[in-house]
């Protein structure tokens, strides 16, 4: 059984083993939103409508801090790696592309929830927020033509919902669908201008828009 | 289109204010009964009430909507119009801290138009969390310092950071000012609705607030709704066609100017409870030619100052203000934020008679000078500049009626030797005169003439100046 698989297995099954575990110590006052610091733990998959980028396995962690009744934001760190197919972003002028490889990126986030409920076992928020995308190219095999490439880092929006479900007044299993929107293109290294001076718009742009679906725990303080 | 917005705001909310003024019987509002209320020793409009508690100030929310607010502008220029400035990411944020400051050399009205306009919903979001003129001049210059920071993959911008900061704090007062008055406590209804929908166009960032977390009203001592015939007056101007100007005037000759003025509180200082813009007066315009339509919009209002009673109902007051300012006309453009020290006078020379006197002098802090004549096009040269901004105006109402005005704006600009910009000295000078007698209920006709000059000593140019003169009829409503 694939590695994937069974990450995804696993997950799922903490997922439904949270849902299913008694609930005794949440009950009533307790599950009203308070102000807190937690920690977020997720796992999930990722994958591009961008032709030439395959789907892949993602992971984060960070802080959340709930700011109001209806308000939280997380900061976090997460990061996927993902299968890049030959050819992938070749231009009229570049016919080969780029040749097959990884994209591995580490992404950098802060998020906005906006909590409906305020009280509850199960409390969904939409969310909106940043992220800088460290994004990184490694070829299968060293490019024919020698010439290093890589994509240009970026700040992308994040757009997404998600369903917190409270185990108990401090745990709570987490659900959540993220949409990341990096615009990028590759280019060639070394770079020998500040990339203010590269004008994007004449580049061959890559719409990097991953959607991404995670299952997590958050623990309160 | 934002100078169309400005002024057809501007004229709604002259409307707007004006509807909900009691009748103009003077009686109740106006200069006269401002005088005459600061000469029996009363405020002209209601100070801050004791009894009430301040407002709350929620600076870190207000700081989180100042940068949430950066983060929207930005989300809508990367993916809806695809700017390519907005492009970023870590390296150009720390490109921009390793690299520092430079002159931005935009277009001229979006560097002094445009850029304060961001800066008003900085500072309107210091606004909307209970903070007062200083806390929230701090989220306009703190929102801006960000932007230039972070969301453009520019370098950072001196000459925008000073404009979206100072002028933004300018027109954001105003807009605050301009909500409260708007904004009615106990409103239901289609009568809530409108003033709600003017009071975000005013206070932006507020009417979002008051939006999402219900409503919530003003701080108590502004003066609001109840107050607006005691504290504000004005007046709308439609001109009629030229009758006279300069040869080298160009433009259409038939077409109208729209023009507003609001004062609010009096110039001459009863009712000033100590708070910054308690007393300011706005002006504007809308003239078109000779390429399109172009807004003049001046802003002045009392930072600090003391009022004085003088003797026979004689009011004065000593004040420090802050101006920003953007004149055109014609081909020619002055602008600037500058802070003066200056007085105004009202005095009482007969039973129904009022005259007002004010001068001012002082830094114009930054500024900028322009004429794009027989230059088509997009105009990023012009210059950049310091130096020294003087101002005086006279007044002459009677019965309320205002029949005569004259002001008087001078500007020396020390030019910085920076790129695009010429080196060397200037000096402007406006001139602008009207009379007007009333036809019916407030409603005048009258005369108005407007000079501008400039003189010019530039290092890499033989010296040189312009002179444009123009008179035209119009027709105005007071209030």
């Amino acid at each position: 059984m694939k590695v994937k698989t069974i990450e995804a297995l696993g997950t799922g099954l903490l997922f439904a083993g949270l849902l299913a575990m008694p609930a005794q110590a949440a009950s009533g006052a307790d599950l009203n939103a308070r102000k807190c610091v937690a920690v977020v733990l997720d796992l999930g998959s990722v994958s591009f409508s961008e032709s030439g980028f395959g789907s892949g396995l993602r992971y984060g962690g960070g802080a959340f801090f709930r700011t109001g009744r209806h308000a939280g934001v997380e900061i976090a760190v997460e990061r996927f790696d993902v299968p890049v197919a030959a050819g992938t972003a070749a231009t009229d002028e570049w016919a080969a592309g780029l040749g097959a490889g990884r994209m591995a990126t580490t992404t950098l986030l802060l998020n906005q929830h906006w909590y409906v409920l305020s009280h509850g076992r199960i409390l969904p928020y939409a969310l909106i927020g940043i992220g800088f995308s460290f994004i990184g190219y490694a070829p299968d095999a060293p490019p024919p033509d020698g010439i290093e490439r890589d994509f240009v880092d970026r700040l992308a929006l994040q757009l997404g919902a998600g369903l917190d479900y409270r185990v108990t007044s401090r745990l709570a299993a987490c659900a959540k669908v993220r949409g990341s929107l990096a615009k990028t293109w590759v280019e060639i290294l070394p770079r020998t201008a500040p990339i203010r001076d590269t004008d994007p718009l004449a580049q061959n742009m890559l719409e990097l828009y991953g959607l991404e679906l995670s299952f997590g725990l958050k623990f309160a303080f | 289109m934002i100078a169309i917005a400005t002024t057809v705001t501007a004229i709604a909310l002259g409307l707007t204010l004006a509807g909900v003024v009691p009748p103009p019987a003077h009686s109740q509002h106006g200069p006269e009964a401002l005088t005459r209320t600061a000469a029996s020793g009363s405020a002209a409009f209601p100070g801050p009430p004791p009894a009430l508690p301040p407002a709350t100030e929620r600076a870190l929310t207000a700081a989180a909507e100042v940068a949430g607010l950066n983060l929207g502008v930005w989300a809508f220029l990367h993916y809806v119009p695809n700017e390519f400035y907005d492009y970023i990411s870590w390296e150009t944020i720390r490109d921009n801290f390793r690299d520092g400051w430079e002159w931005d050399r935009s277009q001229y009205a979006v560097n002094f138009y445009h850029h304060p306009y961001h800066g008003y919903l900085y500072y309107s979001a210091g606004r909307a969390n209970g903070l007062g003129y200083w806390g929230s001049s701090l989220c306009a210059l703190g929102g801006s310092l960000m932007w230039e920071m972070t969301m453009e993959k520019y370098r950072p911008s001196v000459n925008d950071l000073i404009t979206t900061s100072l002028g933004g704090i300018a027109i954001g007062e105003v807009g605050y000012r301009f909500s409260a008055l708007v904004r009615k406590k106990g409103a239901r209804g289609l009568d809530r609705i409108w003033r709600e929908a003017i009071g975000t166009v005013l206070d932006p960032v507020g009417g979002a607030n008051r939006l999402l977390n219900g409503r919530k009203d003003n701080e108590p001592w502004l003066p609001g709704s109840p107050d607006a015939g005691r504290i504000l007056e004005g007046n709308l101007v439609l001109t009629g066609p030229v009758i006279v100007r300069s040869a080298d005037v160009t433009g259409t000759r038939a077409a109208p100017i729209l023009g507003f003025t609001l004062r609010y509180g009096d110039p001459a200082g009863s009712g000033w409870t100590g708070r910054p813009f308690d007393v300011f007066t706005v002006t504007g315009r809308l003239r078109w030619g000779p390429d399109r339509p172009h807004l003049s919009l001046s802003i002045s209002g009392a930072v600090l100052g003391k009022p004085m009673a003088g003797s026979r109902g004689a009011t004065h007051f000593l004040g420090l203000y802050q101006q920003y300012e953007y004149y055109g006309f014609d081909t020619m453009r002055v602008c600037g934020t500058s802070f003066t020290a200056g007085w105004t006078s009202s005095f009482r020379p007969g039973r129904d008679t009022r005259l007002t006197a004010s001068a001012r002098l002082g830094w114009l802090g930054f500024g900028s000078s322009d004429d794009f004549a027989n230059v088509p096009g997009e105009r990023r040269n012009y210059n950049l500049a310091t130096g020294a901004a003087a101002a005086a105006d006279l007044a002459v109402a009677i019965k309320g009626y205002e029949f005569f005005s004259a002001l008087w704006r001078h500007y020396t600009l020390f030019n910085l030797d920076v790129t695009g910009s010429r080196a060397g000295r200037e000096h402007w000078d406006i001139l602008q005169g009207q009379v007007s007698v009333p036809i019916v209920n407030r409603i005048g006709l009258g005369f108005a003439a407007e000079y501008c000059g400039r003189n010019y000593v530039f290092k890499v140019a033989e010296p040189g100046s312009r002179h444009l003169l123009e008179a035209r009829v119009f027709a105005t409503w007071q209030f």
